[in-house]
């Protein structure tokens, strides 16, 4: 290709795109053009008269780097996606976990009461919530809850001599698999006294 | 999916109403749930005026042998007591 068919081809390039600018550029020395004078310009104005091998490399060049800057957003929008995906997640996680008890193991020797005596300790569950404290007796399924720990405890006493009460007044008909069983252990475990 | 975010109203009608716990009252409400004609769950709830932690909540989840989704579904609606009495037959002991 000759140069003149080079520039030909430039200025048909030139006025495919007829909104770009036709101003003539100053004359400048080549160590003197400022990078931000060549947005917006194409290349036959960016050359005038140059090599037109120099000008479809710059061109093409330029190309090249538009087509990574359009890659690289294209890559960052993702990222946001993925981020804003994790924000969420990590906040379902925390909720979550915000939820979650921390976790305590103790021993009940006592119901507090004169009317019945324990014939053993009692492994008991402590689970301290953000608002309130619950003692429990997996066992037979008691609990006590409370603002604090002793006010749980306690509430669990009384929760273990409220049940023994009703279910041994229930008649054994009345009682499924799982209330009978309390009982029983119920009855091995806790002791009227007098 | 896991926030124990029920009113107290919510709970109480659901168990009231559509599991028809009889409630005695007391300085807590506490009620059986029966199921094929025998006690199998007890239900210990505050009052409707009282405070209701999320401790609370989750024990009365955990008595109703339901997982939180579950439960979710229980007080939404979808779950009906027929339902829930399925559930429990599965998941409660079958012998004495």
């Amino acid at each position: 290709m000759t140069a003149d068919e080079t520039r030909a081809l430039i200025r048909a390039d030139a006025k495919y795109h007829p909104r770009r600018s036709r101003r003539p550029l100053p004359h400048r020395e080549a160590d003197e053009w400022p990078m931000s004078s060549w947005a917006g310009k194409t290349v036959p104005e960016l050359v005038p008269d140059s090599a037109p091998i120099a000008a479809l490399l710059l061109e093409h060049f330029l190309a090249n780097i538009c087509g990574t800057f359009e890659q690289l957003s294209v890559s960052v929008s993702g990222l946001s996606a993925d981020l804003r995906a994790l924000r969420r997640d990590v906040r379902g996680i925390a909720d979550e976990l915000s939820e979650r008890p921390i976790v305590r193991y103790a021993t009940l020797s006592d119901l507090g009461t004169p009317h019945f005596s324990l014939m053993a300790t009692l492994p008991i569950v402590i689970e301290e919530y953000i608002d309130e404290v619950v003692a429990r007796w997996p066992e037979i399924e008691a609990t006590g809850s409370g603002s604090s720990e002793p006010e749980a405890i306690q509430r669990l006493r009384e929760e273990v001599v409220e049940l023994m009460n009703e279910l041994s007044s229930s008649a054994p008909e009345e009682l499924g698999p799982e209330p009978t069983q309390a009982l029983h252990i119920l009855r091995r475990l806790v002791t009227p006294n007098g | 999916m896991g926030k124990l975010n029920y009113t107290p109203r919510e709970i109480t009608h659901t168990l009231e109403n559509k599991l028809a716990v009889p409630f005695r009252e007391g300085r807590e409400r506490v009620g059986w749930y029966v199921l094929d004609g025998r006690k199998r769950i007890r239900f210990r709830i505050p009052k409707l005026h009282a405070s209701w932690g999320k401790g609370t909540i989750a024990d009365i989840i955990r008595h109703s042998r339901l997982a939180k989704e579950e439960f979710r579904q229980l007080v939404g609606c979808p779950l009906t007591r027929w339902d829930y009495d399925d559930i429990l037959r599965q998941r409660l002991q079958t012998s004495d």
